[in-house]
């Protein structure tokens, strides 16, 4: 018997495509509607059309109305494109309550919001949860009450970065955890984003966001976060996804100057470490030069790239102030990792299945091999 | 020393020699003898080279062991987003501008709808509601990557057709939810009474107001179909915004369309001390050479003013003159400084193997749809030009023919490849249209303009930076009481 609860999400784009491409791994739901606002374009567009990928036969829709109809429970999601939560998402959310509608949140709305969320969905006798960056389950509860040394680990530790946002790392993160318990290990995740519980592991937590600790507590939190988890939950092997990028683009677009990376780079050491790039076309010697220049920034080597679909749209990023990207068909991504296919760090496609299988299979082979060699 | 023919551009100020390099996009100062060397090796002179001291050739052999002077060129000329094109094509269109009206209230001499223009012609035809609301269902459609929608109304004169306009922002307004929507017009000011300004507030209309001068000049070139002048409507009415609509009356633009054969003073004076536009922003532009053998020569007093306008600007980048003094006319001359040049001149590894020179717009990202449902890549562009019709509402773009605006290159292939200011060319498709094809003839005639104003920037630019102007951050660097130029101290 099917328990689980049918699910919207609103306001979909390439944010919350994971949930739709990954649904095996969460629990609880069926999605059930695919729900964006007509100004974003999507309404009648397949689902795969936010991220460039094979139709997968799911039609995105606008009509939120008519869809609250059909589902127990919304969730209102992170999403790319610059919206007025105040005008345009909050209506939904008090129209799905008062329709006695479940209500999930993964955006980060302010306090005065939240709080009226909350009485609302409270007066309507529904359910609200609010992904709030892992705060709910952060298993370290005050920085005085922890050491100042790092702690090291026994698990396999993999790595999930990028060169920046938009690189498909979540859908990397989710296929390794997908593939990893198919064959039948334990994952313990930490994901580049928020609102992962959602697929049963830990959201970035919130404390790498927090202005109010300083840089050095972080990393420390940071590593007695993971040690944490690998204490409570026993894992075979942890995969961390590590949020935006490593450098800078230009002036302008620091990319957060890879801030996270370098810091989750300093409390835990990976064993294998996947990096993900944005599309160009890249000469087959620049991905042993990229790995050496990691090697030099973060103190380990990459094991394979994946290339994404988006290009960097310089122009148009330096125009909008923000990172704009040109969505390509995943087929010529192909093209371009067939070409690579013999260099000596391999290239995938992750929105190929083969090569979501093959990532996996060539990091599993990576962290055997280290189980032939042991430290005294 | 140099075996090949570097790629670069030598040039020169009062206080410095430079080359600017093509591949590497940097400009590099150099010493005279060093200059002197690559601009005879650049003029294919023999046995250049030999007054070289040691410095000079550890100078040049240090430049060649960085990568600068190669002689590579690119091998195709292809704009970078030919392979993608489907990709922009269905996501990143950005602004529509519906052609509300072919009608209007004047009869501007210089109006791209009068008979000096072969673009098109006034007439009493006007867009229908349905074909208003299908280009906007396709702005929709067609911008799923844009994350700000631009709906502009243009004509004629657009406010003739206010209750269109009307329908146009209601339908807009409902099927644009979740996205910032902008609405914009370019109007002659005739029409705005109050009610209609409380309307274009209340929908958070940009407009800009095309008005040309004081009223002598504005009523010169600027006539109702009576032939009466029009300044005095104008002004009337931009006064009665600022009066009633303070805070509206400040987000609003002026366009001046200059006639070079006009006195750019008094058009100056006005735009600086008329108290009804003082504080307006000024766009301004000249009088269009597209579609007509009417080309408009100016008179001379007219470039020495503005010389001297921009000559202020420049003294007031480095501090020798007061901003206040500066003319709005001149601004311009700064901004290109900043925008095109500097922001432009980023270091880079080499050229590309395939690359376009700089000019054509994207052709996608905005877009100008016809009373009949046409697309055209923008407003200047002529409606009787097949080449110019990227499309229709009805049946979507046509590829082929964006691609050949974009890559307009194409037509000088060869000519491209070998120019030193492939980077920076500023050629679109209008300005080699026939209306039948696109002219490479036109296009050459137009190469040696480009490149001129190009050194030309190469030259203010250097020039400023040795007086210590800063474009990152508008300040002054270092002092620069050394400099030989100063003003209203």
């Amino acid at each position: 018997m099917n328990n689980k609860e049918r699910l919207m999400i609103y306001p979909y784009d390439i944010q919350s495509a994971p949930l739709i491409t990954h649904q095996s791994l969460i629990k609880n739901y069926n999605i059930t509607a695919l729900v964006s606002p007509n100004g974003w374009g999507l309404n009648e567009k397949d689902a795969a059309f936010v991220y460039g990928g094979r139709p997968l036969g799911i039609h995105i829709q606008s009509d939120f109305e008519g869809c609250l109809d059909f589902c127990d429970t919304v969730l209102f999601a992170e999403h790319d494109q610059a919206t007025d939560v105040k005008k345009v998402i909050l209506p939904k959310i008090k129209k799905a309550a008062k329709q006695q509608k479940n209500i999930l949140c993964s955006l980060c709305p302010n306090n005065e919001i939240k709080e009226e969320i909350s009485q609302l969905c409270s007066s309507s006798n529904v359910h609200f949860k609010h992904f709030d960056y892992g705060k709910e389950v952060f298993y370290v509860d005050k920085l005085e009450s922890i050491t100042r040394t790092l702690c090291s680990f026994e698990t396999p530790v993999v790595f999930v970065m990028g060169a920046s946002d938009k690189t498909h790392k979540f859908e990397i993160q989710l296929a390794l955890r997908d593939n990893f318990i198919n064959m039948g290990y334990k994952v313990s995740q930490i994901g580049s984003r928020n609102g992962c519980e959602i697929f049963g592991f830990h959201s970035f937590p919130w404390f790498m966001r927090s202005t109010s600790i300083n840089e050095i507590d972080r990393i420390i939190l940071f590593n007695h976060y993971v040690k944490q988890i690998e204490l409570r939950e026993n894992p075979d092997i942890i995969i961390i996804g590590i949020p935006g990028g490593i450098s800078p683009f230009s002036n302008e677009l620091h990319n957060n100057f890879g801030v996270h990376a370098f810091q989750i780079s300093q409390a835990v050491k990976p064993d294998a470490v996947i990096f993900s790039l944005l599309y160009a076309d890249f000469s087959p010697d620049y991905f042993q030069s990229l790995s050496n220049k990691i090697n030099h920034k973060f103190g380990y080597e990459i094991n394979c790239f994946n290339l994404s679909n988006n290009l960097f749209d310089m122009n148009a990023s330096v125009f909008e102030k923000r990172f704009m990207y040109a969505k390509l068909d995943t087929g010529l991504v192909d093209n371009k990792t067939e070409y690579y296919r013999k260099l000596q760090i391999p290239v995938y496609n992750i929105l190929n299945s083969q090569d979501s299988n093959n990532i996996s299979r060539h990091i599993f082979d990576i962290l055997s091999s280290y189980g032939n060699r042991e430290l005294a | 020393m140099i075996k090949h023919i570097p790629f670069i551009h030598v040039f020169k100020t009062c206080g410095g020699h430079y080359f600017f390099d093509v591949n590497r996009n940097s400009i590099l100062r150099i010493s005279k003898p060093v200059y002197d060397y690559l601009k005879s090796k650049l003029e294919g002179l023999p046995d250049c080279g030999t007054d070289l001291n040691q410095e000079d050739v550890e100078t040049l052999t240090q430049l060649i062991s960085e990568g600068f002077l190669s002689d590579k060129k690119v091998s195709e000329i292809a704009n970078p987003i030919n392979d993608y094109i489907e990709y922009h094509t269905c996501n990143r269109l950005s602004m529509l501008c519906l052609q509300t009206t072919q009608q209007c209230n004047f009869r501007c001499s210089y109006c791209l709808y009068s008979d000096n223009y072969t673009n098109r012609k006034h007439s009493d035809r006007k867009m229908s509601i349905e074909t208003a609301k299908k280009g906007i269902d396709f702005l929709v459609n067609h911008s799923s990557d844009s994350h700000r929608l631009y709906i502009a109304f243009y004509g004629g004169e657009p406010l003739l057709e206010l209750d269109f306009i009307k329908h146009c922002v209601e339908y807009a307004e409902e099927i644009c939810e979740g996205k910032e929507l902008v609405f914009s017009m370019t109007t002659n000011g005739s029409l705005l009474n109050e009610k209609v300004v409380r309307y274009l507030q209340e929908h958070n209309f940009q407009i800009m107001v095309s008005l040309d001068g004081p009223k002598d000049i504005h009523d010169s070139n600027r006539k109702f179909i009576n032939n009466k002048g029009t300044f005095d409507k104008v002004i009337n009415n931009l006064k009665m915004i600022k009066n009633k609509f303070p805070e509206y009356y400040s987000g609003i633009a002026i366009n001046a369309v200059i006639d070079t054969r006009n006195d750019l003073e008094s058009i100056n004076n006005f735009f600086m001390n008329d108290d009804n536009v003082k504080d307006v922003y000024l766009n301004h532009s000249f009088i269009s050479d597209f579609y007509t053998d009417n080309r408009v020569t100016g008179q001379e007093s007219f470039y020495t003013f503005r010389k001297y306008e921009v000559f202020k600007a420049f003294l007031s980048k480095i501090n020798r003159c007061d901003k206040k003094h500066v003319s709005p006319f001149a601004n311009s001359d700064l901004f290109f400084l900043t925008e095109c040049i500097h922001k432009q001149l980023k270091m880079t590894d080499n050229l590309l193997e395939k690359a376009h020179p700089g000019g054509p717009c994207s052709a996608v990202e905005r877009l100008f749809m016809n009373v009949d449902g046409d697309f055209y890549p923008c407003e200047r562009v002529s409606e009787i030009s097949e080449t110019m019709r990227i499309g229709n509402v009805d049946s979507g773009f046509d590829i082929d023919k964006i691609l050949k605006l974009i890559n307009i290159g194409r037509l000088t292939e060869e000519e491209c490849k070998q120019c030193w200011a492939f980077r920076y060319c500023n050629l679109c498709a209008a300005s080699v249209d026939t209306l039948s094809d696109l002219s490479a003839e036109k296009k050459l005639a137009l190469c040696k303009s480009v490149r001129e104003t190009i050194e030309g920037a190469f030259i203010d630019y250097c020039t400023l930076k040795e007086c210590g102007a800063d474009f990152d951050n508008g300040e002054v660097l270092k002092n620069t009481t050394d400099c030989r130029w100063s003003l209203y101290e």
